[in-house]
């Protein structure tokens, strides 16, 4: 079995009296795409800044690829790729130029940064627009942009932080593919995201971070399993008010807006439902079903709104 | 498709392509190019001819008297305004995107300097060139040319250091803006750059003589008017090492809080 990528020992981080990571471990595996969820302060960029060498912790350890984040800070950056949640780009350069700056940073030189340079424009479909100053750019370019540079000096670890917020639809699913072609070349990913759908159909394996500490932790099929498993939820709105007392149904509704609403594991609804429409089939004017979210776990988790 | 070896970036490696993407920028900005090679040579012409007859204590050609308040006004300009780009960077987050790069942070402001020194030397030269036109001439020779090219960067250096400062103290450029300004007049009129200091009011006169623009354009006036002076040299070389060790220790200290 291979090293870890990032292993995360008892991180703490204060500043001041505030406590932004409390006691964190956590292990992320070469090649996976890790979410890092949590509401805003949950402690997810402090834990990124650690793990970039970029902020020293207060107690703990952060190693990647078996090297210390306080130690070997430059050397973690030179093999890792940081998308922003806010585009940083140098607007007033084109595109290539934005990548040849970069590529020059992360020691790339001559012939064999001109090529990666073309590589990562053609690789984010943007060869087309590379002559042009980025402040022609559409958000959704730029963000393409920010991923290709990300991936010039082909790093092993990217870490993504809120890549598509404020993107829209269309634009978030290019960048979805984008991103899962970064795992297909054997990137390891570390993403975070509001966006809780994303996290659930992108990564292997998410944390839940909740004031500083690791509050859930797994595939997100697993997560709802164990965590929400029992919320899963039918409705029904029959025509009328009807008494169903003498029903006998293994789930007691509850009544909310002149809907049936019935919380229970699958098995127990479908036995629910199939009573309801036997006994009620003309009554029965609309059935929906809803499996938990990942929402749901992070909801039940941290106790808090999903911020969009 | 990953990289085996992970590289560290060097200090001249880094700073070199950080002082290309000035160079990328300013290609794009020819009318920013025009307009900085020009305006001191305005100065010099709409001012010297303005002032000719006015200044008091200004002997001789007042043109050749004020070339050298001109070569230190435009570093002290350059130098003031040459910080703001960095905090340009970081209210866009570009600077973020930088340093988490394998490179030293010090070579994002080490290519600014190298970049704004450079622009201030050649916009030294161009004032030369044209108050050579206008008839100047620099008593002290090519000798003394480069010798006032190297005190403009020792002014600058220091002026630079305090706007980075600004740039890495400050969250945004409205501030600075306003701190610059405030700063920059009363410096350039507390100074002999356009009238000597003896025939300013007594406390104008000590606060002119604390003033370190005052020591770089009498070195300058020097050199231009007299002739090598070794004293004034010297006096002025000291003073300005000490005044920029003084701004780039502060620039530094903000440029770590900030990195922090």
């Amino acid at each position: 079995m291979s090293k870890p990528a990032i292993q995360i020992s008892g991180l703490r981080k204060t500043y001041g009296k505030v406590v932004a990571v409390d006691g964190l471990d956590l292990e992320i595996e070469t090649g996976e795409i890790f979410g890092l969820l949590g509401p805003n302060g949950a402690g997810k960029t402090t834990t990124i800044a650690t793990i970039l060498g970029v902020s020293r912790p207060t107690g703990g350890s952060v190693t990647v690829f078996g090297l210390d984040s306080v130690r070997s800070a430059r050397k973690i950056r030179a093999m890792t790729g940081y998308v922003m949640q806010q585009i940083a780009l140098d607007r007033y350069l084109t595109g290539r130029e934005n990548c040849r700056l970069h590529g020059e940073l992360f020691g790339l030189t001559g012939a064999n940064r001109d090529q990666r340079v073309e590589e990562v424009l053609a690789w984010a479909d943007l060869l087309d627009a590379a002559g042009r100053v980025v402040n022609t750019y559409s958000g959704g370019m730029m963000r393409r942009l920010d991923l290709a540079i990300s991936m010039l000096h082909q790093p092993r670890l990217i870490v993504l932080d809120e890549p598509t917020l404020g993107l829209d639809i269309e634009t978030r699913r290019k960048l979805w593919a984008l991103i899962g072609r970064m795992k297909a070349q054997g990137v390891t990913i570390l993403l975070t995201t509001h966006y809780l759908e994303e996290a659930s159909r992108l990564c292997d394996r998410v944390g839940i971070m909740h004031k500083g500490k690791l509050v859930g932790l797994g595939p997100p099929e697993d997560l709802k399993r164990d965590v929400v498993g029992e919320l899963h939820q039918l409705q029904v709105t029959l025509s009328g008010s009807i008494a169903l007392d003498g029903l006998n149904l293994p789930v007691r509704p509850e009544r909310e807006n002149g809907h049936l609403v019935f919380n229970a594991a699958p098995e127990r609804l479908w036995e629910t439902l199939g009573i309801l429409q036997h006994t009620l089939p003309e009554e029965i004017q609309m059935v929906s079903y809803d499996q938990p979210t990942l929402d749901d776990v992070f909801l039940k988790l941290t106790n808090s709104e999903v911020r969009a | 498709m990953t990289a085996a070896v992970a590289r560290e970036t060097s200090f001249s490696r880094a700073s070199l392509a950080l002082t290309k993407r000035w160079l990328w920028r300013l290609r794009r900005e020819p009318m920013g190019i025009i307009a900085a090679l020009i305006q001191p040579a305005i100065w010099l012409i709409l001012f010297g001819n303005l002032f000719q007859n006015g200044v008091a204590g200004a002997e001789g050609n007042y043109i050749a008297f004020m070339t050298a308040g001109v070569v230190v006004m435009t570093v002290f300009n350059g130098s003031m305004s040459g910080g703001v780009e960095i905090l340009f960077d970081r209210e866009s987050k570009m600077f973020e995107r930088l340093v988490a790069a394998p490179i030293p942070p010090l070579a994002v402001m080490t290519s600014r300097f190298g970049f704004v020194l450079g622009l201030t030397a050649i916009q030294s030269t161009i004032i030369f060139l044209v108050s050579a036109a206008l008839g100047v001439e620099t008593a002290s020779g090519i000798g003394g040319y480069l010798l006032i090219v190297l005190t403009g960067m020792l002014l600058g250096v220091g002026i630079l250091g305090l706007s980075t400062a600004l740039a890495f103290g400050l969250s945004n450029h409205g501030p600075f803006f306003a701190i610059s300004s405030f700063i920059s007049l009363p410096l350039i009129f507390a100074s002999n750059a356009l009238a000597p200091i003896e025939n300013m009011p007594g406390w104008l006169q000590t606060v002119a003589r604390l003033n370190p623009m005052s020591y770089a354009i009498s070195n300058v006036r020097e050199l231009m008017l007299e002739g090598y002076n070794w004293p004034v040299l010297g006096t002025t070389v000291a003073v300005l090492l000490a005044f920029d060790a003084v701004m780039l220790t502060i620039c530094l200290w903000t440029m770590r809080r900030a990195l922090s």
